[in-house]
């Protein structure tokens, strides 16, 4: 998706504003001219400058009849954009079940899902997630000693 | 003469050999997969040579960060994910160029040139250490803000096609920076109560973020197509390099010699030595508008850079105990266990020692030809692995690799954020590359210019009056005229651009 | 492995599974440790803290034959990693460093973690800060210094560590042990000792105070000295420093520490069985070499020591830093 310039020019000026406003509540440094404040408010500034030029451009785009709004081809395509949240679903799958559930289940479930969902054949899907779930946890876990979550297997591992 | 002997008597034995050999092994993996890191790799061998002998315990540490900065390429080249922060400046320009078909070309390129670039670090750590730590050792925080404030320069140099979106991405990444506890003042600043905000946006999960999962949301609309693997396969990669290194040998010096120097700078490694060069290869270059659609030149400059940026950062490490960068900083505390304090007395009390580790740089470096051609021929069984299998593995990668950065889930709720935010941005004209050289500087500005404001009690004169600080100062301000003047004259070839 | 079946961890599995955490201790008791154990370290690799924690964590390794992953939670000086200590299951299986930060970050409002909130197990390391200058610069003695401070007060510009941070305190509490305000020498944040010793040698700055270990470096390369400790007595590493009781007649000592500690509410066996291993770690000649090398100090007390060693540290805390304008409330 593409939008116009102009809209992400506003886009980033309201962040400019924001974070100035944001950065006016902080504490100053005792003691000192400039304090945690300083920093903040001139990338504000820049922001909103920044974004002003963008507006600027866009609108200047928007008069020559540029459109507002650009759709791709591929958005068109119930199952192309499905893939696309297909992809953001395991990562909050996992973010979510990964903590109490554990690694091991949580990792092959993703494979497995996501394997089945991109059409590969069910016997394969399987074993690829097997051996890729108990290589992950092989060479993160065993390995370099990285603190996977154990979740419910946490008395068996 | 004798030492140099001894030295070799104490590399040369079976132990050292095998130790050079299984670190660069792993070496090369740590560097290949996203989210391990050449400092992680070295932080997990510290428990290891606490049982060894100091000859070979060093051994194993400068042979697997070796590799790493290298490994970190192959990764960057084949799925854009730099597998090492080092390698993020240039992992798009790679990309592209594994595009347009020309893998093998920039697979070559990035292990020879990471492998001469290396050499070029030892020679500088063999016959310069003193003086280089000499010179990096004035260097105050008035010195680092020029510097800080030159390296986000590059953000603008490189910024391909559009300079004022390349500028907002480096502010957006300024601004992320400045999430955490302030680096002056120490009051928590855009946490709102929360501990994992506490520490800051970390720029690993919001590289693999930006890079990979942003990639990943890019193919996804096409991954069953007829085209069922990411690229080709991998021919010899060594064609066409000695072409490569006529045309570019002064790429390759420069990007060297500023790698190392860089290198040599406490707080300063090779991820920031990779940025810098790539940007004054840009600048410096007779078709720099071939930059960012998959062009050698640049990556000639940085891969070199950050390679030789690792034995420069055995300079200060080695002369003051002052670390280079984070891996010398976990060396130097491997060096006082094994009884060899860093210092200028380190090279009278145990020489031998120390030229040990002047051949083991060499060793690796020249091992790094064999062992990273193995592979590089290793990556191409993973491209023939059909998309809809090996997308959902590079997934979990990156999921397993921010974990890794800071062992919860709050790495992956960055990577996911910095994935969907680097995907719409790329999207609208938008270049990544700059939010991670924010992210990376910033605190690195702010820090020094608020510090500089104390020291002075709030005058600006001794950001000129010292005599680098001056000499930083008027190059920044050469650079920033020559921008304004370069988008000024652009601006009247091309009227109405936009 | 120990002598239950494979049935039987699956069926405890589910039991635990299904009973939340009612059964997980039962079964993680009986024979502590029984997997791997985690360290967590507030620092960053490569500190002090951290090869502190690895060289421990090796040897606790070596004697308990399961591994002790050391686990690097950093950022947000040092809240984000004594925040994993303190929420983790208090099962024995997550222990950590503690650093004399957890008896400071809750007088600034960083944190509501307090000593009070973990397990202590025992206290394995303290340093005393000393007063570092450049090698060739003005000042030749401790005393030197301190006349010229009195006489120029914000004249000098310290540094060491970040605003509030031990070194700061170390700072400000020997200015008020002089009858001067923390205002005489103004604090300059760095992100860490070794930064400001370059820049002391960089000349950016006039003294740093941080602890002589890491200044150690700096030290042996000619580019700074130290005049002083801010201990009851000298170091035996550093014959030659002297104290600021010996030099100024000044009692004022202060130091970081470094312990290990689990999470409030862990078994008392485990525990127990923790700080007695601890003890022969301590006592091990790889402990005690790693040390001595670094330079660091070594300092032993028990769990109950240990305990109260932090409620006092937590006291006098409170009372500097309040004095020192940094404390919140």
């Amino acid at each position: 998706m593409r939008v116009n310039d102009a809209v992400s020019g506003l886009v980033f000026a309201a962040l400019g504003g924001a974070l100035i406003q944001q950065a006016s509540r902080l504490p100053g440094f005792p003691g000192q001219k400039y304090g945690p404040d300083l920093f903040p408010k001139i990338l504000g500034i820049g922001l909103i400058l920044c974004g002003v030029g963008l507006i600027v451009r866009g609108a200047k785009a928007l008069t020559a009849g540029a459109p507002l709004l650009v759709h791709q081809e591929w958005m068109k395509e119930t199952r192309a954009v499905l893939n696309v949240f297909a992809f953001i679903g395991a990562i909050v799958f996992y973010l979510v079940l990964s903590e109490p559930i554990g690694f091991i289940p949580v990792a092959f479930a993703v494979f497995l899902g996501l394997f089945l969902w991109f059409k590969v054949s069910p016997p394969r899907a399987v074993v690829v997630a097997v051996l890729a779930t108990a290589g992950f946890h092989w060479f993160f876990g065993s390995l370099f000693r990285i603190p996977l979550p154990r979740g419910v297997l946490t008395t068996i591992l | 003469m004798d030492v140099i002997l001894t030295a070799l008597g104490l590399v040369f034995q079976a132990d050292v050999l095998l130790t050079i050999l299984l670190s660069s092994m792993f070496g090369i993996f740590v560097g290949a997969m996203p989210g391990l890191t050449a400092t992680m790799a070295t932080a997990l061998l510290v428990p290891v040579t606490f049982f060894m002998p100091p000859v070979q315990a060093l051994s194993a540490i400068v042979s697997a960060t070796t590799m790493a900065i290298f490994a970190g390429d192959i990764p960057g080249t084949l799925l854009r994910i730099p597998g090492t922060p080092a390698s993020a400046a240039y992992a798009d320009e790679s990309y592209m160029m594994a595009k347009k078909g020309e893998t093998e070309l920039n697979l070559g390129v990035n292990l020879v040139f990471s492998v001469l670039g290396g050499l070029v670090g030892v020679a500088a750590l063999i016959f310069m250490a003193p003086s280089l730590a000499e010179l990096a050792i004035n260097f105050s925080s008035y010195e680092y803000f020029w510097l800080a404030l030159l390296g986000l320069t590059c953000a603008i140099l490189i910024a391909t096609e559009d300079a004022l979106k390349g500028f907002i991405a480096l502010l957006l990444g300024l601004a992320i920076g400045t999430i955490g506890i302030d680096p002056a003042a120490g009051v928590p600043r855009f946490t709102y109560g929360n501990v994992d905000l506490l520490s800051g946006v970390s720029f690993i999960p919001v590289m693999i973020g930006v890079f990979a999962v942003s990639e990943l949301l890019r193919n996804a609309p096409t991954i069953n197509n007829a085209a069922h693997t990411f690229a080709q396969s991998i021919g010899n990669i060594f064609t066409g390099i000695a072409d490569v290194f006529r045309r570019y040998w002064v790429n390759f010096l420069r990007g060297s010699i500023l790698g190392t120097v860089i290198g040599a700078l406490p707080g300063a490694g090779a991820d920031i030595a990779a940025w810098v060069s790539y940007a004054v290869s840009k600048r410096a270059s007779k078709e720099p508008e071939k930059f960012g659609t998959g062009h050698i030149e640049g990556i000639v400059d940085a891969t070199s850079a950050n390679n030789s940026a690792l034995g420069g950062a055995w300079i200060p490490a080695l002369v003051f105990g002052i670390p280079g960068d984070s891996i010398t900083a976990i060396v130097i505390g491997v060096l006082y266990m094994k009884n060899m304090n860093p210092g200028p007395s380190v090279f009278l009390q145990n020489p031998q020692f120390i030229y040990a580790v002047f051949i083991v740089f060499i060793i690796a470096n020249l091992l790094m030809l064999p062992i990273g051609w193995v592979a590089i021929k290793s990556a191409k069984r993973i491209l023939s692995v059909p998309r809809n299998v090996l997308s959902p593995i590079i997934l979990m990668f990156c999921i397993v690799g921010s974990f890794a950065i800071t062992n919860s889930d709050y790495a992956i709720l960055i990577m996911l954020i910095g994935g969907v935010v680097g995907w719409i941005l790329e999207e609208n004209g938008f270049p990544v590359a700059p939010i991670i050289l924010g992210l990376v500087l910033g605190e690195m500005l702010e820090q020094t210019f608020m510090t500089s404001m104390i020291k002075s009690d709030g005058s600006i004169l001794p950001f000129v009056s010292r005599p680098i600080a001056g000499i930083l100062a008027a190059l920044t301000l050469v650079v920033w005229v020559g921008m304004a003047w370069r988008m000024i004259t652009d601006r009247k070839a091309l009227p109405g651009a936009a | 492995m120990t002598d239950l079946t494979r049935r039987g961890f699956v069926a405890s599995a589910a039991a635990a599974a299904s009973a939340g955490l009612i059964a997980k201790p039962a079964i993680a008791q009986s024979a502590w440790p029984n997997r791997p154990v985690t360290l967590v370290v507030p620092w960053g690799a490569g500190g002090g803290t951290d090869a502190t924690a690895r060289i421990v964590a090796a040897i606790l390794e070596k004697n308990l034959g399961q591994p002790f992953n050391v686990v690097n939670r950093t950022g947000g000086s040092g809240v984000v990693g004594h925040s994993a200590i303190a929420t983790a299951a208090p099962d024995g299986y997550t222990i950590g460093m503690v650093t004399v930060e957890i008896t400071m970050m809750h007088h600034q409002g960083l944190t509501d973690l307090k000593p009070t909130s973990y397990t202590p197990l025992a206290l394995m390391n303290e340093d005393p800060p000393g007063v570092q200058v450049k090698a060739d610069g003005q000042f030749k003695d401790i005393k030197q210094l301190a006349e010229f401070i009195k006489a120029n007060p914000g004249k000098l510009k310290a540094s060491g560590t970040g605003q509030g941070g031990i070194w700061h305190l170390a700072l400000v509490g020997w200015l008020n042990a002089m009858g001067l305000k923390a205002d005489a020498v103004p604090w300059v944040p760095s992100n860490g000792a070794a930064p400001a010793m370059q820049d002391l040698a960089a000349g950016g700055i006039d003294l740093v105070t941080c602890s002589v270990p890491e200044g150690k470096a700096m030290i042996d390369a000619g580019k700074a000295k130290s005049l002083a400790i801010m201990a009851a007595q000298r170091n035996p590493l550093f014959p030659d420093v002297p104290t600021l009781n010996e030099t100024l007649g000044i009692n004022y000592s202060v130091g970081a520490w470094r312990g290990i500690a689990g999470p409030k509410g862990m078994p008392a066996d485990i525990a127990a069985k923790l700080t007695a291993e601890l003890k022969k770690a301590y006592d091990s000649s790889e402990f005690k070499d790693f040390m001595k090398a670094r330079g660091f100090g070594t300092v032993w007390a028990p769990a109950n020591e240990f305990a109260d060693f932090m409620a006092k540290g937590d006291a006098s805390m409170a009372s500097a830093m309040k004095s020192a304008g940094l404390a919140k409330s």
